[in-house]
């Protein structure tokens, strides 16, 4: 259940919410109900917490004062003081959800013009309850801020309130305001639940510039500093940022290919070139059939692509023959392509909370990838596995890694032994306990780095040991990377004197890649799901199946 | 839009706002004989209907409104005129 708490009347939301289960503490009960532990608020049924601040209800008569350091810090105490309620209501209950939103306070006051060329002023207040929320959020796995402040420039505070509603029913916002507040929130929820999709599939006439390149020529196309071609142009820029934040770009196009590598290479106001398309199918196929070919060559779901183009039968086509990919409708102009892009494209498909190191770098990584399928298309696999000059990394405990770790065990379907999710706040505290240890493996070969690619929680009970769980991203299955990882293990834990593993493989229906590795490496099956075996046989049982390769693991330095 | 199709889509709104099924709504459905139209249902009610409508109630208006055929006569009066 969602549990809603604000110092105005939010409940008409419910109208926004009416497949979910929601409940309200009513009109400015956010203290109350946080501060008794009896509350609905702490009950167990409550998975989520949105707790909206009105800039106005903050300030109550306030708002009519002057600005000064004693009115700053007086805002500021109070908004510490119900954050530290919030975090208490997180202490108790680790898993919920909580969302709460940065602070509008109304630019028309009796200041006028004060407001912006004095100082203090209630732009000061404003920034100091928001750093406050924001550093809060950072310091919580499962705190998020929404941005109100965002939808407010982006809307207007005109747009989204009404005073009629305060007066009547003590809400500030209406119709309008609760729409986008509910669309906010649930794009969000989204964003950190499910997260992004992985790729955008790109036509090319008419969407990455203007005109037909096979009728008008590298010349005539549509893309430049100046008119039309700006807002081609800036769609790609707009394009090349949602790459950085790792979002694979991938073309798809009925052309002469190469027509459009002419324009990749040579056209001077190209903003997005060869390098920047992890995948490129130009050619006279149908879309459906080229982008079925993508999604093989990068191993990725059609569920994780979403495919723009301006031509509906295109768009129609992909549909009713890829129902999983995403299409949504384009806009009617080229002028609307990039804030249509950046607004509803990106926010609700596309929605990212955290940044890794892995997302700067998302595409380099694939075109490696596709680098090593044409070399293994050469070789057989015992001839092809040396030539990539495999070299990884093992850590044990490794803080830094901790959210890419998190990230891998959240991700990980297919590569995962028992279907163990574990959230950032379970590998913190898996990391504080002496009897668990949290292994995790960088990647690396002759094409790139793939980074952190997996990971394993083994606990440990006198003299032996379980494997908890073991996942590995799809992009390594196949290097035998999972036997180089499990002996690195197995050597740390037989240098600390344990004698026997236990593993256990729980079925999924994704998993079943992963099913045959405990057998495959030679431990005995005790029951359906468990497995164990001698720490020194099993080693030299990896021994002959791991592939010759660069390994570093970064506690034998600390053991000398 | 046509007459017929703003009263229509006037129906869907109260509908939807209040969950409750469109055939059981008539021009002479009042707030005392529907559960869900209580204060916070008319409100929830006011604030859909002004989007949907570009409309805006007074206070006076939504003070008084009892009936469904009060609402046709503040949104749509030409309708309203015609019965």
């Amino acid at each position: 259940m969602l549990r809603v708490l604000s110092n105005i009347n939010l409940e008409p939301l419910k109208v926004d919410f009416r497949n979910e289960s929601i409940s309200f503490a009513g009109y400015n009960q956010i203290e109350r109900e946080l501060l008794d532990q009896n509350s609905t608020v702490f009950s167990k049924d409550v998975t989520e917490v949105l707790v909206f601040l009105d800039g106005v209800g903050l300030l109550r008569d306030r708002f009519y004062e002057i600005p000064n350091a004693n009115l700053i810090s007086e805002i500021a105490n109070e908004i510490g003081q119900l954050l530290s309620y919030v975090e208490n209501l997180i202490r108790l209950r680790k898993t919920v959800l909580v969302m709460i939103n940065n602070v509008v306070i109304p630019s028309r006051t009796h200041l006028t013009f004060l407001n912006a060329n004095a100082t203090p002023s209630f732009y000061e207040i404003e920034d100091r309850i928001n750093a406050q929320i924001t550093a809060m959020a950072h310091s919580y796995s499962n705190v998020w801020v929404i941005d109100w402040r965002g939808i407010v420039s982006e809307h207007g505070y005109r747009t989204l309130t009404d005073e009629k509603f305060w007066y009547l029913a003590r809400t500030s916002l209406n119709r309008e305001g609760f729409i986008a507040l509910a669309r906010e929130y649930k794009r969000l929820r989204k964003a950190i639940l499910v997260g992004p999709k992985k790729v955008l599939l790109l036509d090319l006439d008419n969407t990455l510039w203007g005109g037909v390149l096979g009728e008008d020529g590298t010349g005539g196309i549509q893309l430049g500093e100046d008119g039309i071609g700006k807002a081609y142009r800036e769609f790609q820029q707009a394009l090349k940022g949602l790459k950085s934040v790792g979002i694979l770009l991938a073309v798809v196009s009925k052309n002469a290919e190469s027509d459009v590598l002419e324009v990749l290479q040579r056209h001077p106001m190209m903003v997005l070139r060869r390098e920047d398309f992890t995948a490129m199918r130009i050619n006279w196929l149908s879309k459906p059939e080229n982008i079925v070919s993508i999604a093989n060559e990068l191993n990725l779901d059609t569920n994780s692509m979403v495919f723009l183009d301006d031509n509906p039968v295109e768009r129609d086509l992909v549909r009713s023959a890829l129902p999983m990919v995403t299409v949504p409708e384009f806009p009617e102009e080229a002028v609307e392509l990039k804030s249509w892009l950046l607004g509803e494209v990106a926010t609700e498909l596309f929605g990212k909370v955290r940044l890794t190191n892995e997302d700067r770098g998302k595409t380099e990584q694939y075109q490696a990838n596709a680098a090593r399928t044409e070399l293994a298309s050469q070789l057989t696999v015992e001839e092809y596995l040396p030539t990539l000059k495999i070299r990884v990394i093992v850590d044990a405990n490794a803080a830094q890694s901790r959210a890419r770790v998190t990230q891998l065990f959240q991700k990980t379907t297919q590569f995962n032994f028992t279907d163990r999710h574990y959230t950032e706040d379970q590998i913190e505290s898996m990391s504080n306990d002496p009897n668990r240890i949290i292994f995790s493996l960088q990647y690396e070969d002759k094409f790139g780095k793939e980074g952190l690619v997996a990971a394993a929680v083994i606990v440990c009970n006198g003299t032996s040991a379980l494997i908890d769980n073991f996942v590995m991203s799809c992009r390594v299955i196949g290097r035998t990377v999972e036997m180089i990882f499990l002996r690195s293990i197995m050597r740390y834990l037989q240098a600390r004197g344990l004698v026997t593993i236990y593993g256990e493989f729980i079925p999924t229906v994704r998993n079943t890649v992963a099913s045959e590795v405990y057998r495959n490496v030679g431990l005995k099956q005790e029951s359906e799901t468990r497995y164990s075996g001698g720490i020194d046989s099993l080693l030299l049982s990896l021994g002959a199946k791991v592939i010759a390769s660069e390994v570093c693991e970064s506690w034998t330095k600390e053991d000398r | 839009m046509d007459q017929r199709g703003s009263l229509d889509k006037l129906f869907q709104v109260v509908a939807e706002t209040l969950n409750v099924p469109k055939h059981e709504l008539s021009r002479d459905s009042r707030r005392d004989s529907i559960k869900e139209w209580d204060s916070l249902g008319h409100i929830m009610l006011i604030l859909a209907i002004e989007r949907e409508f570009h409309f805006k109630f007074s206070i006076e208006q939504i003070d008084r409104i009892k009936t469904i055929a009060e609402i046709i006569a503040c949104v749509l009066p030409e309708i309203s005129a015609e019965i």
